[in-house]
């Protein structure tokens, strides 16, 4: 079920009106039900697949726990296998297999190529494997005790506003919050309902119209000229924004509404000033988890120094891995890798430059062009990310640097104008938030009409401008 | 209940409440001006379905609406005629609008031109739809083919700001200037450059499985428009290049055959086939190959019709 389809509009208020009527004791089995509902209107089939690996690790949990020794390591490593297994088979094995009958092709190997296996992608795989890894590798750790209650765990991986798209929680963080009564709380409420609109704000007004201008440009990436595929590349990197994180905001705010806190996932990365802040604020959660789970056991930045270089690239690298079988997702991670070892190499050069250029006198310039830098590489990077392939990728690139021409308007004249008014409501909301915190208020104005002329406008910009066709989340094929 | 939930559900329903009345009230303002607007392809469409009385009606796409001159139309068959072609849209519209004409009047003739892929699976002629979002809940007609965009579509029209998403810029845009860049002469729309050759990409359209759905519209406008004592007549106008008939042409062939309905495939027409000087670009003639289109069209009407139909 998606966030910004007419199911959740009604799937949402029911599900959170059982939930505060049901007896405490009965409300994980109300939510799990509800989670099983919300996943199974993709593809009922696929919730097998979570079922497997709930058991399996809700499983390795206890045993972990009740073991000695190198038998905790072994349960551990029997859970993460399983993950892991479960992951290199629906996601990884057509990527390898293509790549190995293209190698057997270049060597000029005549066997049968290997078969395919045609097969659609478990939505969110991705997510709920790395949340069911963290409970595992956090048990074996002792921070976090096994649950000993099947229906709490299967909740924990299963719990709807964030099963197939995040944010990836931590045990510490969601197990606890399952066991807790909660009660009704106004403002509780009323700031979740506020998160959610936001969200879907982003999402049907923002990213989804975007995504009318770009769609049609990176499909068709020979028909057009570099001035519009620049543009659609600059929307492109508003749009996976918004698409995501305005998800991440419905998710924690639906979450907020039932009492339940789930981890904060962005914070308007594109005010970044290097590549190492905007990880800190996109994706929060999955940035954590590689930093938590991959790149502190490397060693991190305790080692020598290439060691640490190798230690991020090696980390950024697999991230890109993560996000979709194939060598442009590969690429996108290696270039923020690389973005990142080179901050770090060239860091004194750089202040350096500042100085004898005089722009650390300039403090606002600095930090202006520090943001549009760090912009232009992550836009870049997300070239590799959106186009349909390498090739396209490359046509792209090169498009945009040498060919130049009439800016392509869309199928229809009115989606750049509809793009920009969203483009400016979204800078407004970011920028006001970055820079004046707590002040021009709106959602959490004092003034009651300011609250309630500011929830209005959003609904009836919604209405007028936003796309009503429930186009799928970016982060779902993930 | 405790109280917190009482406050919280009396604030919502307030909330609901002025939601509701922004809603009608806002909706009734743009309902206003929408209909208000003298230029642009929504006052097409609304004339379309609400005022046209002609006894020649031409049904279609972009290509429909730059490939039949009216005037030479209405010159050969001795009758009023309107060119109802609207960018972008498929059967599904057509049919729509044939359906908000017919609870009118009737016309005499019905042109229907159809893209040769026009009952190919694309959703995005479902999306489109969306332009008949203002009618419908004037043309109560036009309804059960609208809901196909989505299962919750009746729903989603009860709010009356939502008929009018995508159209707040043309209504400001309309209303405000009142004008339009394009030439309009009983709704053919014509196009004056010649095609440049060294511009168009050697790119094979992909053919898609027939949509049933699309099928069984075009199906039903045919015997609509026959149960009301409408000639038509299906057409596929010229295309700069087409390679082999596609799944649509054979199966409108086909119903055509079936239901007694005259059709004539003009796609690659030597007379049009690669011209230059009859096209403005792959998909539309310009105004030159139209007038020599158009010519050949209304002939064969009027050499088919002598005698059978009194205007």
């Amino acid at each position: 079920m998606l966030f910004n389809s007419f199911q959740f509009l009604i799937f949402f208020p029911v599900v959170t009106i059982l939930y505060f009527l049901l007896p405490h004791k009965l409300r994980w089995l109300h939510l799990l039900i509800a989670s099983c509902i919300f996943y199974t209107a993709f593809i009922p089939v696929y919730i097998l697949i979570l079922i497997f690996t709930i058991i399996i690790d809700y499983i390795a949990g206890i045993l972990i726990e009740n073991a000695q020794g190198s038998r905790r390591k072994t349960f551990l490593l029997i859970s993460i296998i399983a993950n892991v297994g479960v992951l290199a088979i629906f996601k990884y094995f057509n990527f390898f297999v293509d790549n190995v009958n293209s190698i057997l092709s270049a060597f000029h190997i005549t066997t049968q190529p290997l078969p395919f296996w045609n097969i659609i992608l478990p939505i969110g795989l991705s997510f709920h494997t790395f949340q069911a890894m963290s409970y595992t590798i956090e048990v074996y750790r002792g921070n976090q005790k096994a649950e000993k209650h099947f229906g709490i765990y299967a909740l924990y991986v299963m719990f709807y506003p964030q099963l197939v798209a995040g944010p990836i929680e931590r045990p510490q963080n969601l197990l606890h919050q399952f066991h807790e009564k909660h009660y009704f709380d106004n403002d509780r409420v009323v700031k979740g309902l506020r998160l959610m609109l936001w969200g879907l704000f982003m999402k049907v007004v923002i990213a989804d119209r975007l995504a009318t201008y770009v769609n049609p440009l990176y499909g068709n990436v020979s028909q057009h000229n570099g001035t519009s595929l620049l543009l659609a590349t600059f929307f492109f990197c508003l749009q996976i924004y918004c698409d995501f994180a305005g998800y991440s905001y419905v998710a924690i705010g639906s979450a907020k509404v039932m009492g339940i806190d789930l981890m904060t996932n962005f914070r308007r990365p594109y005010f970044s000033r290097n590549i190492a802040e905007f990880w800190s604020r996109w994706h929060m959660s999955l940035s954590t988890w590689f930093r938590d789970y991959v790149y502190i056991p490397l060693g991190g930045n305790r080692v020598k120094k290439s060691r640490w270089y190798f230690n991020l690239f090696i980390v950024f690298l697999i991230s890109g891995f993560w996000h979709g079988a194939d060598w442009k997702f590969v690429i996108w991670g290696a270039l923020h890798g690389f973005y990142l070892v080179f901050a770090l190499v060239t860091h004194r050069l750089r202040n350096d430059f500042n100085q004898k250029s005089g722009l650390t006198k300039m403090p606002l310039l600095l930090h202006f062009l520090q943001i549009l830098v760090t912009f232009i590489l992550c836009g870049f990077a997300w070239i590799f990310f959106r186009a349909n392939s390498l090739d396209d990728a490359l046509l792209i690139i090169n498009k945009i640097a040498f060919e130049r021409g009439p800016l392509f308007s869309g199928n229809n004249p009115a989606v750049l104008p509809y793009c920009a008014i969203g483009i400016l409501i979204l800078a407004f909301v970011d920028f006001k938030a970055e820079y004046f915190t707590g002040r021009f208020l709106l959602f959490y104005n004092r003034n009651v009409y300011v609250r309630y002329l500011s929830y209005i406008f959003i609904i009836v910009t919604l209405l007028l401008i936003g796309v009503f066709d429930s186009g799928q989340f970016i982060y779902f094929q993930f | 209940m405790n109280s917190s939930i009482i406050i919280f559900l009396r604030k919502l329903v307030l909330f609901l409440l002025i939601l509701v009345l922004i809603d009608i009230a806002l909706g009734k303002a743009l309902e206003h001006f929408y209909f208000k607007m003298k230029s642009g392809q929504s006052s097409r469409i609304t004339y379309a379905m609400s005022q046209t009385n002609e006894d020649v009606m031409v049904f279609g796409s972009s290509r429909a609406n730059h490939h039949y001159v009216t005037t030479l139309l209405e010159d050969s068959l001795q009758a009023t005629a309107y060119n109802a072609g609207i960018d972008g849209q498929g059967i599904l519209f057509q049919y729509s609008l044939l359906k908000a004409m017919q609870s009118r009047y009737q016309p005499k003739i019905i042109i229907l031109d159809l893209n040769p892929d026009g009952l190919e699976e694309a959703s995005i002629y479902y999306d489109r739809l969306y332009v008949l979002l203002p009618y419908y809940k004037k043309f109560k007609e036009i309804q059960p083919i609208v809901n196909v965009r989505s299962p919750y579509e009746y729903l989603k029209t009860m709010s009356t700001l939502y008929r009018y998403n995508y159209f707040i810029l043309p209504i400001l845009y309309n209303n405000i200037l009142n004008k339009t860049d394009k030439e309009d002469i009983k709704g053919y729309e014509p196009l004056y450059k010649n095609i440049n050759i060294a511009k168009l990409k050697n790119e094979q359209k992909k053919t898609l499985p027939l949509d049933s759905i699309k099928v069984s519209n075009f199906k039903s406008f045919i015997q609509d428009a026959n149960r009301n004592n409408c000639k038509v007549f299906v057409y596929i106008s010229p295309i700069f290049k087409i390679n082999e008939p596609t799944p649509t042409i054979e199966i409108v062939k086909e119903i055509c055959n079936k239901e007694g309905v005259y059709f004539r495939d003009y796609s690659s027409h030597p007379l049009f086939k690669e011209s230059t000087r009859y096209f403005h670009d792959f998909n539309h003639l310009n105004n030159s190959g139209a007038e020599v289109y158009s010519r050949i069209v209304s002939s064969e009407i009027k050499g088919l019709q002598k005698g059978a139909i009194n205007f």
